[in-house]
């Protein structure tokens, strides 16, 4: 008997109900048009996953569940976005008093544009980041009272949240009561830091250093979490919470990478701090990348924590002056404008800085001045994340990390010695008897069935 | 990162990421290297993997996916220098990986790949005169094994690589074949589940006995739960998630590797990650948490 096939009874073959509407016939023709919607690379090998997942996923003669079901909102994330939108809208409009009219800021540089030239050396946020950090910065600085200066220091990065840092400086010189520490606008103090965990949200004002804080952190090593508060869990014992273990953090980053150009400054002729030479010419081009050609800023810490030993009078107090020369031999002060050679080495290399150049090096005449738009980047080895780079007369200093110092050995705590072992059981011996008769003596030194002197019960 | 999604992807670590960007320059020659390598190596998939910071010219690395006969596809390692050519980095047996990791506080790379490790840049000459002076002398100690910076760079990558290689749950799917695929029917975890450790999972062929169970069984259809996740690293806390104030992108960070960053934008197929830092791991992370 032969079978002819015919169109109709192939599509009718087909189309054969196979119960709940479904049919082979539906079946291709979803498949087909999956994957020729979605084109995968491999149609021939994944035709039988998109035949299984139609399948599995489809309802006859309806779509399935998941399509039509609208998704639950969740309320947290709504109510995040709504604060997210209203304080973007805030933060991006120009700060303005109670009368509307808009605030003066102080010196603030124009953060977009060091943003550029820290893009050229690799660091930085993307664009968007960038502006809602400098409205941000604008909006700290026309609201601080007093605020002389103001830059963004950097971020550190914690395992929470992170934390942005502003460098502020505040007007005038705040007599602390306790003369063991530096005061507001000296030594250490001379800068005031704020922080936030999000650039939409107020800045907070950090505490300033005190020397024995400085010295613990110098022994520790952290994470920071990204909470001020959060007690700080370390060995040696660090006397506060992780809002001063960051600013002593900050205070020794600063005082390690923070550069400018050699020459830039000179040593004030009245007084002991730094001012700018105003006849300071910019190096050009390849001259401006090399380690000789930068210095550091800011104060050396010494090893009590300040920037300063204490004068003592030799005569009156013998004992504290003598302590004082012996800090003073191990780590004898250095100037503020010390240069780079004077860092220790990190790991194998030779130096704790790297110099290069990078972007546009070619050299241009401009105006018959020879020019150059070469970015020019020096990185902290010793920091890893402290970047300092310079385009023309302009430099930027910043700290992106987690405020970990390289080449240090990892720390390990002593691990508690082994467990003993437990000593192997004596030889059991039987009760001596009285009644018993005792065995003929063997004739040795040792008498065998003598009660033991220090007997176990 | 996927190749076709370098630059969104870029953009979305500078934003939420460590603080690493790219240059303008670097972004315009690493596109080309990039598909300039895919081209001569005829790649399906390529991806750009990381940076390595050095003291020097810092390496790029970029990452291929092979179908072999395996169910996981085989990745190839590439790496440049300053100059983006792409070379493929050199496999390293195990005991030249033991003699690199037995150095201590090795330090940042130097960013010179010919560089002896141990030596410096300049004491290479000194090095091979030695050597053949040395040659006649009878019991004398074996010439120590040259292992060069890249090396190391190649050891590093690989050990980086094992220890992250982020996916959000779902992304992958197995085949009849037992071959694994980028899964199309991936439309995005929720925004909750992606601010849990248990949604992101190692993309690498998995140690653990259940996982290699899932991979092997017959029915294994879209099944997404074949792959290793985070949250079973040690040490506990070793990875970090947060979500931008928007809540459009989730990062999760390894703290064990500091630099490297993975991202996923829920409720799309949007994923990726890409390792910026200097080589080093976090050994004493477990003691620099609380």
């Amino acid at each position: 008997m032969t079978s002819e096939v015919t169109v109709d009874s192939a599509l009718a073959f087909l189309k054969k109900d196979h119960g709940g509407g479904k049919n082979l016939f539906e079946h291709m023709t979803h498949v087909l048009s999956k994957v020729i919607t979605e084109k995968p690379a491999d149609a021939y090998d994944t035709f039988e996953a998109f035949s299984r997942y139609i399948k599995e996923t489809s309802f006859p003669s309806e779509s399935s569940p998941d399509q039509v079901l609208p998704m639950p909102e969740d309320p947290a994330l709504l109510e995040r976005l709504q604060k997210w939108m209203a304080e973007t809208v805030n933060l991006t409009s120009v700060p303005a008093g109670e009368d509307g009219s808009a605030l003066p800021v102080p010196s603030l540089p124009n953060f977009m544009e060091e943003a550029a030239i820290l893009e050229w050396a690799g660091v930085g946020f993307s664009k968007t980041e960038t502006y809602r950090l400098a409205c941000s910065l604008r909006r700290l600085g026309a609201n601080t009272p007093g605020l002389q200066s103001l830059r963004f220091w950097g971020k550190i990065l914690g395992t929470e949240r992170d934390y942005y840092v502003a460098e502020g400086q505040i007007e005038g010189i705040d007599e602390s009561a306790d003369p063991e520490v530096e005061a507001r606008g000296t030594g250490v103090n001379t800068y005031t830091y704020w922080v936030t965990n999000n650039v939409l949200e107020p800045w907070v004002l950090l505490p300033d250093a005190l020397p024995k804080e400085i010295l613990a952190a110098r022994q520790i090593k952290k994470l920071f979490t990204g909470d001020l508060n959060r007690l700080v869990i370390s060995h040696p014992w660090f006397p506060g919470t992780e809002k001063q273990l960051l600013r002593c953090q900050i205070a020794l980053i600063s005082s390690d990478t923070v550069l400018c150009p050699a020459g830039l400054f000179k040593p004030q002729e009245e007084g002991e701090g730094i001012e700018e030479d105003l006849e300071f010419e910019y190096p050009v081009g390849e001259d401006f990348a090399s380690a000789d050609k930068w210095t550091h800023c800011r104060d050396y810490i010494l090893i009590n924590g300040k920037t300063q030993y204490p004068e003592v009078d030799e005569e009156a107090e013998p004992q504290k002056a003598n302590e004082i020369n012996a800090q003073k031999e191990a780590d004898p002060p250095q100037d503020i404008l010390r240069t780079l050679d004077t860092d220790p080495p990190v790991g194998e290399s030779e130096s704790a800085w790297s110099v290069k150049q990078v972007g546009d090096t070619a050299p241009y005449t401009v105006k018959d001045a020879a020019t150059s738009y070469a970015v020019t980047v020096v990185k902290s080895l010793r920091w890893p994340g402290a970047v300092i780079a310079a385009q023309g007369k302009k430099y930027v200093t910043v700290y992106i990390g987690y405020g970990l110092k390289a080449g240090v050995p990892p720390f390990y705590p002593t691990a508690p010695g082994d467990i003993q072992e437990e000593p192997e059981d004596l030889v059991e011996q039987p009760e001596p008897h009285p009644l018993e008769e005792e065995l003929p003596s063997d004739g040795g030194e040792i008498d065998e069935n003598a009660p033991p002197e220090e007997g176990e019960d | 990162m996927e190749l076709a999604e370098f630059e969104y992807g870029l953009d979305q670590l500078a934003s939420h990421g460590v603080g690493i960007v790219l240059n303008v320059h670097e972004k315009a020659c690493l596109k080309v290297a990039l598909v300039k390598l895919q081209q001569q190596q005829n790649l399906r998939q390529l991806y750009f993997w990381g940076k390595i910071l050095t003291a020097g010219n810092d390496y790029y690395i970029a990452a291929a996916l092979q179908e072999g006969l395996a169910a996981f596809p085989t990745k190839k390692f590439y790496w440049s220098g300053p100059s983006f050519d792409f070379a493929e980095l050199p496999g390293v047996d195990g005991e030249v990986s033991k003699l690199i990791d037995s150095a201590e506080a090795r330090g940042p790379f130097f960013g010179t790949p010919d560089r002896l490790l141990g030596k410096k840049p300049g004491d290479e000459e000194e090095e091979v005169a030695a050597e053949g002076g040395g040659e006649g002398e009878e019991g004398a100690p074996p010439p120590p094994m040259k292992v060069r910076e890249v090396h190391r760079l190649s050891h590093v990558v690989r050990q980086i690589d094992n220890a992250t290689a982020v996916v959000p749950k779902g992304s992958h799917a197995v085949l009849d074949s037992h071959k694994i695929i980028g899964n199309f029917a991936f439309k995005g975890l929720s925004f909750k589940d992606a601010m849990e450790l248990e949604s992101w999972v190692h993309f690498r062929p998995p140690h653990d006995v259940a996982k290699l169970r899932a991979l092997s069984r017959d029915d294994v259809q879209f099944h997404s739960d074949f792959l290793e996740g985070v949250e079973d690293d040690l040490p506990i806390g070793s990875w970090t998630l947060r979500a931008d104030p928007s809540c459009e992108t989730v990062t999760i960070r390894s703290l064990l590797w500091p630099g490297y960053v993975a991202y996923h934008k829920p409720c799309t197929r949007f994923f990726g990650g890409c390792y910026f830092g200097t080589g080093e791991q976090l050994v004493d992370l477990p003691f620099l948490l609380c």
